[in-house]
Formats: structure tokens, C-alpha cells, sequence
């Protein structure tokens, strides 16, 4: 199993609480902007040297969960402090950006890397359809096409033009091709089942995040026998699932007496995310297979607060000295035939925790 | 807009059948395997802006003359267009009429103003093979959505007539598809092709794989290559609107086409 340190990029608390989204930004100090960017990119330089297999990076708009817009620059910065692990873009989101830009900027960090990208090509969550203005009910429609748009991007080697549904190129030739040939490894998100349709048809891998072991196994099980249906049988890499916050400590107990306060003083995401989000899946987000989904996100704030140990036995997070914390990675991989995990590594414990995780958990995970 | 013509001309050697619409720029139309398609709508849609000309190949339809090559066939039809077009004509062929449509650019420059090649079938044997074992034979309605998509555009119903017009033309002609050297002599040849070329291709293309687009972007010197995105192999009854849109753009704005137009 590997390891994958997820640079969310969070800003750090705000000088007050907002429930909004979006946040507004006059809450944003740029000191601390540039403090937050330096501080995460110390530690890709930290994980890197230390063994982690991954560094992962995301896009997100719009709040200080994530100060990562371009996700592509994030990973241009990571490429030029992670000297040996992948760099997995968790991902772009095809959608609501240019295909081609994707195509090329993608390329150019595999370039840059020498061959170490890992593609994610993601839809998105759902308030990010609120971003740019558009609409919902196209987003399947929008990432099939970004997706075929961006794999011929990458694979044809004369210039070609594309007439599409929603995009329109008269010429594409990008400069640099990527390294990894014909592509870089692939995944997309996989909640729903016409993800997971789709990732087996492409033979593709599968990234399972935002969710909890009760959701994803099926999701991940769904994948598996697709796969077969199709003539292939995912390896145990193309099966990522996170990005799970970690509080490991020396002991169990110190684990948990300072895990507890914070997972369960808040729900997992604010008032106006779960506003937004219910916004964009009642305008058919996730279209008409995936009912389950819809009604998910429609109810998320009714939902429950989960104890501690309940979010453990859910694998939202990690929890408890390194042994704990390697049988929980075994329950994953057991429930999931998980392979990697995206790992997020957040709080003032931060250096400390990934060094003694590279020390204490690392080599277990990767016997699992 | 003119509804299609059914109209006959006779050449020294043969009598060639062909359908007309509208009026304007002349644009020639080479049909597929199964032959003219008298109710495809594109026809009408083209014939808005041009004058079309979609003659019957020898051996399609009522044809004859000299056609079993599709170097033959080329001659065939450079006598149709001095007869019936009497000046330089836009030509555009889809599938099986891509390579006569290659062969008459490369005999006959002067003829052709510009080309546009929809799925041309001329090479199909130059695909790598694929894993597994051989695909089972598509059933006729299988067959059917492979060719024209799951939203094709007819003028008004197909009837059993029509499908088996078309079944007689695919059997009577199957020779002339596939010729014994897999075109390899039109393949030496692109290379002189001088006019300006457009090629369009479906992703969706279950006939001929979409990949095939490459050769013809490889070794045409003045071509453009467009994937038209989900189509299926007959371009102008799958993709009728996107390839009307294109190939009119084409023809009225030449190179300019490539440029974004508010």
C-alpha cells in the first residue's frame, strides 16, 4: 500500500468564523497566504525526503479549506521540491476548465518531473459548479467529452481539430507531449456508478474521496466487476481513496484525547458548502442514475455528527498510535482493495506527525 | 432549398445517375458503400448554399462505365464533372468514396478546387489488429447505428426499398471497397494531392477506427483534420448539422475557417 501526502493547502484559521460560501475574502491576510503556500511546500520537501510514495494536490475555489485554484501550479511547485515521489493531481476539473490547457499544462508537469505525474481528471464537488458559472446537469456531458478531448491530446502525434458538444478546437498539437507514454496513469472520481462504469471502460483507476468505507466499498466493488465485464482487473494502485486526515501520536490514548475535541466539535463541512452543494445536485448533478447520491447531498446537514470512534469504523480518519493506525489501513484495503491512500497532514503537529508516521507507519503500510 | 433530383448523364462509355440539389458553388458528393442516399437530409441542407451534385458511381445504383478500381472510378467521374458541373468543383466523399475522391484530386488538380474526406474508407486494412477474438458479425439493426448513429438525418422515413437498394449496391460493389492491394498505390500518391483538403472524422466511428485520420493528416500537404465528437461512420446522416456547418465553412472560407467567428 502507498502513501500519498495530500497538499490541500489550507490557509490556517481565519480572524473570524464564516459559515459562508463563498467566503469572502476580505477575511484573507496575504501575509498569511504566502506563510501558508511555504509552509505546505516545506513539507512536499519533508514527505519527499522521508518516503512517502505520492504527493497529492487538489483544486478547490473559493475558501480558506484551500488556497489551490490552478491546481496545475501547485503541482509545478511540487515538482520542483519532490524529487522523487509521484506527483498525482487529485485532480484538475475537467469540466469547468479547458481541455487543452489540461492536456498541455499536464503534460508539461510530467515533463517536468521527468515522468512522475499521476492524471487525476475530476468532475468536481458539486458547489464547485457555482464557481464558474456552469451548469450541473452538463457536467457528465462536459467531463466525457474534456476526458476524449484530453486522452487525443495527449496521444495524437499530428495536428487535429475538435468539433464537440461543448468544446470546439480547429487546432490541437500541444508542445510538450507528456513522458509517460501513450499517458500518464489515469483516474477519475468514482462515487457513482456511471464513474465507475466509465473508469473500468477506459481502464482506468479509481479515486474514492469525500466519502466513508459504508459508500465507497460498493462503489469500489461496482468498479472491480465492471472491469471484469470489460476484460481487466484493476491493479491495486488504481483503487486511491482519502484524503483522510491523520492524528497519530506515540500512544492510542494521546491519539484519541486530542483527536476527539476537533472531530467532533464540527460537522465535516460548513453551512454554506452544504447549501451550495444541495443547490447544484437538485439542478442534476449527479443525472438520473444516482438518485442515492442526490438524496445525499440534499440531506447532508441533517445528517448526524459521528463520535470518534464511529468516524474510525466509517475510515474518515486516522486515529491512534502507529499500530492503530496500520490496522485501520488494513480494514481499508481489506473493505475497499484499496492501494494507495491520500493522506492529510494538518494543524501545528503537522512536521511532526508525517515524521513519525515516515517512521512508525510507513513501512508497515507498504508490507500491507 | 431544392429537394434532391434524380437525374441521369451520359458519358462516352457509361450513363451515370446522380441526384441534385440547389444552386451556387458547385459541390460534388461521393457516396458511401451502400450508395446515393436518396433521403439523406444533408443534401437539402447543402443545396441551401451550393448547387450539389451526388452522382452514382459505376456499378452503384442505375451507373455504368468504367469504375473497378477506384482509380477507374476516378475517370468516371472527371468526365461527370466536366459534363455536368463544367467547371472546377468542391468535392467532398465519405467512406468508400474517399478514395476515387483522392485519386480524382491526384489525376486532375484542375478539377478540384477543394476536398473534404468524411471517415474515407481507403485504408481501412492499415489499422493495427486488435486483441481478442474476432468481433461477431453486427446484426442489421447493429449494423445500422454503427453507420448512421442513434439520431440520423432522413428527409422522411427509410422504407424497405430504400435498405434494399442499399443491400444491392454494398453486394454488387464489395469488390470495389476492398481492393487486392489495400490501396497502397493511393497511399504513395496522397502526397500530390494539391487542394486544400478538410478531413472529419467521428469518435464514435465503430467502421473504420478514428486513429485511420492520421494517414491522411500525415501525407495530404494542405490538410485540416477535425474529429467531430461521439459521431458515428456516416458523417453526413449522423453528424448531418456539424457536417454541414463544417463543410460549408470549408468551402466559403478556405484557410480562414480555422478562425473563431463571433
Amino acid at each position: 500500500m502507498k502513501a500519498a501526502l495530500f497538499v490541500s493547502l489550507p490557509y490556517g484559521p481565519t480572524r473570524e468564523q464564516s459559515t459562508r460560501w463563498p467566503v469572502p475574502n476580505e477575511l484573507y491576510d496575504p501575509e498569511q497566504g504566502v506563510q501558508a503556500v511555504a509552509s505546505a511546500l516545506a513539507d512536499v520537501e519533508l514527505a519527499d525526503e522521508l518516503g512517502f510514495d505520492w504527493i497529492g494536490c487538489a483544486e478547490h475555489h473559493y475558501s480558506p479549506g484551500s488556497l489551490a485554484p490552478n491546481v496545475d501550479v501547485v503541482a509545478a511547485a511540487i515538482s520542483q521540491r519532490a524529487k522523487r515521489a509521484k506527483v498525482c493531481i487529485m485532480g484538475a476539473l475537467i469540466p469547468l476548465n479547458n481541455p487543452v490547457r489540461i492536456a498541455e499544462e499536464y503534460a508539461l508537469i510530467d515533463t517536468m518531473t521527468g515522468g512522475r505525474l499521476v492524471a487525476g481528471l475530476l468532475r468536481g464537488a458539486p458547489y464547485e459548479y457555482l464557481v464558474y458559472n456552469v451548469a450541473p446537469a452538463e457536467s457528465r456531458s462536459r467531463f466525457e467529452e474534456a476526458f476524449e478531448l484530453i486522452e487525443h491530446a495527449w496521444t495524437e502525434t499530428q495536428p487535429f481539430g475538435w468539433d464537440g458538444n461543448h468544446y470546439h478546437f480547429s487546432n490541437v498539437s500541444i508542445w510538450p507531449r507528456p513522458v509517460q507514454q501513450p499517458t500518464p496513469p489515469i483516474f477519475i472520481s468514482g462515487s457513482s456508478q456511471e464513474s465507475g462504469e466509465f473508469a473500468a471502460r477506459k481502464r482506468i483507476g479509481l479515486g474514492l474521496a469525500f466519502t466513508n468505507v459504508k459508500l465507497a466499498a460498493p462503489a469500489a466493488r461496482f468498479y472491480r466487476e465492471k472491469a471484469a465485464e470489460f476484460g481487466w482487473t484493476p491493479a491495486q494502485d488504481q483503487i486511491i481513496y482519502g484524503h483522510l486526515p491523520v492524528q497519530l501520536y506515540q500512544t492510542d490514548q494521546q491519539a484519541f484525547d486530542a483527536a476527539r475535541p476537533m472531530v467532533e466539535r464540527s460537522g465535516a463541512l460548513a453551512g454554506g458548502i452544504l447549501a451550495a452543494n444541495r443547490l447544484v445536485v437538485e439542478a442534476g448533478f449527479f443525472g438520473q442514475r444516482d438518485q442515492t447520491l442526490t438524496r445525499r447531498f440534499q440531506h447532508m446537514a441533517e445528517e448526524p455528527r459521528h463520535t470518534l470512534e464511529e468516524q474510525i469504523e466509517l475510515g474518515t480518519l486516522l486515529c491512534g498510535g502507529p499500530d492503530t493506525v496500520v490496522k485501520q489501513m488494513r480494514h481499508l484495503r481489506d473493505e475497499l482493495g484499496v492501494g494507495v491512500l491520500s493522506l492529510n497532514f494538518v494543524g501545528p503537529r503537522r512536521e511532526e506527525t508525517i515524521q513519525l508516521f515516515a517512521k512508525e507507519v510507513l513501512p508497515a503500510m507498504h508490507d500491507l | 432549398m431544392s429537394a434532391n433530383l434524380v437525374k441521369t448523364v451520359e458519358l462516352t462509355g457509361g450513363t451515370i445517375t446522380y441526384l441534385e440539389a440547389g444552386s451556387g458553388l458547385p459541390v460534388v458528393f461521393f457516396h458511401g458503400g451502400g450508395g446515393p442516399e436518396h433521403k439523406a437530409r444533408f443534401m437539402v441542407d447543402l443545396g441551401a448554399r451550393f448547387r450539389v451534385m451526388a452522382p452514382a458511381r459505376p456499378g452503384y445504383d442505375g451507373s455504368n462505365g468504367a469504375g473497378d478500381t477506384p482509380r477507374e472510378s476516378a475517370e468516371t467521374m472527371a468526365a461527370f464533372v466536366r459534363a455536368v458541373a463544367g467547371q472546377p468543383v468542391h468535392l467532398v466523399a465519405e467512406s468508400a468514396g474517399g478514395a476515387p475522391a483522392c485519386w480524382l484530386a491526384i489525376l486532375h488538380p484542375d478539377l478540384v478546387e477543394s476536398l473534404v474526406l468524411a471517415a474515407p474508407a481507403a485504408f481501412a486494412g492499415h489499422s493495427p489488429a486488435r486483441e481478442g477474438p474476432p468481433p461477431t458479425p453486427p446484426s442489421p439493426e447493429d449494423m445500422e447505428r454503427r453507420l448512421f448513429g442513434t439520431s440520423p438525418a432522413w428527409s422522411e422515413p427509410l422504407t424497405a426499398e430504400d435498405l434494399q437498394r442499399r443491400q444491392r449496391n454494398v453486394q454488387a460493389n464489395m469488390a470495389r471497397m476492398r481492393p487486392a492491394n489495400g490501396n497502397a498505390d493511393l497511399l504513395e500518391r496522397l502526397h500530390e494531392i494539391t487542394a486544400p483538403t478538410l478531413v472529419l472524422w467521428g469518435t464514435g466511428d465503430q467502421v473504420i477506427p478514428p486513429e485511420q485520420s492520421q494517414i491522411y493528416e500525415k501525407h495530404i500537404p494542405h490538410c485540416h483534420r477535425i474529429y467531430i465528437y461521439g459521431a458515428a461512420h456516416a458523417l453526413p446522416v449522423s453528424a448531418c448539422d456539424k457536417f454541414v456547418r463544417l463543410v460549408t465553412d470549408f468551402i466559403e472560407r478556405g484557410d480562414a475557417f480555422v478562425v473563431n467567428e463571433p
